[in-house]
């Protein structure tokens, strides 16, 4: 009997011989239980592509975790959740490989398309910033310090986030 | 001048030469803190990795979970050998739940003298930020990492072993801690807070990269609030705790009520764990029967009744809800007889509680109406009724198949205007229903009877 599995293309299913689904109403449940689409939960898998590509970076594997990364802005634009730290983690990648045009530009996109996006704005520029200083592009970096002050500068934000702004500070 | 970072993992560890971390730190479950040793010159933008250090584990680490907000504070100490000059230290929270805005630093010992200078976030790998700090001193220094994470819970259970006489048991407390946080924490302090807090935002979602819209100040507001609470009084509580033998320790602390469980635990991210908690030996017990056909129908239903008090070996502190599982010595060589289960919400000190174990088939209550009868029927003047009694006679016939005493609680309910008639001793509960409770001797049966009266239309009198 020929078997319609979950991957056969419809294209496929539509050769079977017509008799043999006729001579089973079994088979043309399953075929139709074969071209079902099946529910994504689309937050999980963008998890699972990012986690992937975290483990990738992470290993040093640069272009795996940015082809992962990339996937994530390609595929999932309705998951800003998952966006905007893929973008973050993209210009890491970018600088990691020596890429720090990119990479700024990157960073630059966080704090553009993702401003809501606190944590990741702030590391996004708190990185620009560090990795301009740390290549002479003082006046360059200076700008994303001085937008640190500016947004993160407040008596309300954690301890961790008060360290990034009085370090901006000394370097506006 | 010279600078060096560390990473206190969990067991100490060599940094290869080149500062490449080895593959085996990189296992899922120990990457909250990566540390290495480096050179470096303030004025050079290079770091040159080329020292080897030996790493220092935690001390301790103390878990503070509270459950209603999927919320634990998880502090830890290290001693870190600092070099003089500036310093590195690596925290990443890759694959965990922790939220990455609560991360805190602190030097307990030389605190003058160890200040953190500026926090980074090292492109080269994702989710890790880099603290640089600058230290007077060379040498060893105590430092405490404290942070929240989400994903770790506990749920209370209990265990009661009543006497083959069911007037008194033993009462064992138990917790079980579910980690699935992502981190593995070894030989941890475990706290346990019963108490609701008020949190706008999960801290899961921001950890797991699915950032909040919130700006992080609206978010964290409340956070502040909460750990204003959760650290305000506790270096105080815990140098109590520390100074007091092993033993479970259970503060009240305002609205919440802080346990710390004895002695420490490895709990790996994935698994949980059952702690002890409390065990209370004689504990006065009684054991009752409840009948009442509008709940059970006709079952018989077991009851375990105690108070959280004194008097009964407990009431040193609330007990949080949790599942009970009840037994009953019936032998001499302490063999068990499963008794029932069920769960109880959250008992406050001094207040009594009432376990339903379920039905027990050892025990009969069959009440049967013996007698109807519509009487004293009034008409109007076209001959219509307007009013009338009704007479019900009920016997009731108990059977008790243990060879134990019961005590029987029968509940009756009934509506309109009625009054009842019984050779057995009743009280009224509320306007509508009547209990017996009637004691009745092992391996006996029993039977009793009433008659209820109840008035109608113009009969009614009240």
């Amino acid at each position: 009997m020929a078997r319609v599995s979950r991957s056969s293309s419809v294209g496929q299913a539509l050769r079977l011989p017509l008799l043999a689904i006729a001579a089973s109403g079994a088979l043309a449940l399953q075929f139709l239980a074969g071209c079902a689409t099946p529910q994504v939960d689309r937050p999980a898998a963008a998890q699972q592509i990012f986690s992937a590509a975290v483990k990738a970076h992470n290993d040093r594997k640069f272009d795996a975790a940015a082809a992962g990364y990339e996937r994530i802005l390609r595929q999932y634009r309705d998951q800003p959740g998952w966006c905007a730290p893929a973008l973050r983690s993209l210009g890491n990648v970018r600088a990691a490989q020596g890429q720090l045009a990119e990479s700024i530009r990157l960073y630059d996109r966080v704090g553009r398309e993702y401003a809501t996006y606190d944590w990741e704005v702030l590391q996004a520029w708190k990185t620009a910033a560090d990795l301009l200083w740390d290549a002479g592009r003082e006046p360059a970096a200076r700008v994303y310090y001085a937008r640190i002050v500016q947004r993160f500068d407040k008596p309300a934000e954690p301890a961790v986030v008060q360290t990034i702004v009085r370090a901006a500070k000394s370097r506006r | 001048m010279e600078c060096g970072d560390w990473s206190p993992l969990s067991q100490p560890r060599l940094v290869a030469a080149n500062g490449k971390a080895p593959a085996s730190w990189r296992t899922p479950h120990r990457r909250a803190l990566v540390l290495t040793s480096v050179f470096c010159l303030l004025t050079s933008t290079a770091f040159a990795r080329i020292n080897v250090v030996t790493l220092p584990d935690r001390d301790t680490v103390q878990l503070t979970i509270y459950n209603s907000a999927d919320l634990t504070l998880v502090k830890e100490t290290r001693h870190l050998t600092f070099r003089k000059g500036l310093n590195k230290l690596e925290f990443s929270w890759a694959n965990t739940l922790i939220d990455p805005t609560s991360v805190e630093f602190r030097a307990l010992t030389h605190a003058d003298a160890v200040e953190v200078l500026d926090v980074s976030f090292p492109p080269r790998v994702t989710n890790t930020l880099e603290w640089r700090i600058n230290s007077e001193v060379a040498g060893d220094v105590v430092c405490e990492i404290r942070y929240f994470t989400s994903g770790i819970s506990w749920s209370a259970d209990y265990v009661a072993e009543a006497n083959k006489a069911e007037k008194l048991m033993t009462l064992a407390g138990h917790v079980r801690v579910n980690n699935n946080s992502g981190e593995d924490y070894e030989n941890a302090q475990i706290r346990l807070v019963v108490g609701v807090i008020r949190l706008v935002e999960e801290i899961a979602v921001l950890a797991q990269g699915a950032g909040t819209k919130l700006p992080m100040s609206a978010m964290r507001r409340d956070k502040n609030d909460m750990r204003v609470e959760a650290l305000g009084g506790f270096g105080y509580k815990v140098k109590e705790a520390e100074e007091r033998p092993r033993e479970i320790v259970k503060e009240g602390m305002s609205e919440y009520f802080l346990y710390t469980v004895e002695g420490r635990d490895t709990i790996p991210t994935g698994w949980s764990k059952r702690l002890p908690s409390f065990r209370a030996n004689d504990v006065p017990v009684t054991s009752y029967y409840k009948f009442e056909k509008e709940q059970w129908d006709d079952a018989v239903i077991r009851f375990y009744r105690f108070a959280n008090d004194k008097e009964s070996q407990l009431g040193n502190e609330p007990l949080p809800d949790g599942d009970v599982k009840a037994f009953r010595i019936v032998s001499g060589d302490s063999l068990l007889n499963f008794v029932g289960a069920t769960s109880v919400k959250y008992i406050p000190i001094g207040e009594q509680v009432d376990l339903e174990l379920g039905a027990d088939q050892d025990v009969m209550i069959k009440p049967t109406l013996m007698d109807w009868r519509k009487q004293d029927i009034r008409f109007d003047e076209w001959g219509n009724v307007v009013g009338w009694t009704v007479k019900e006679q009920w016997q009731f016939e108990l059977q008790n198949s243990k060879d134990i005493d019961v005590v029987l609680d029968i509940r009756r309910n009934f509506d309109g205007d009625w009054d009842l008639k019984s050779a057995a001793k009743y009280e009224q509960v509320d306007a509508q229903k009547v209990k017996f409770i009637l004691p009745l001797a092992p391996r006996a049966k029993q039977t009793f009877t009433y008659e209820l009266r109840t008035r109608y239309g113009t009969s009614v009198t009240k």
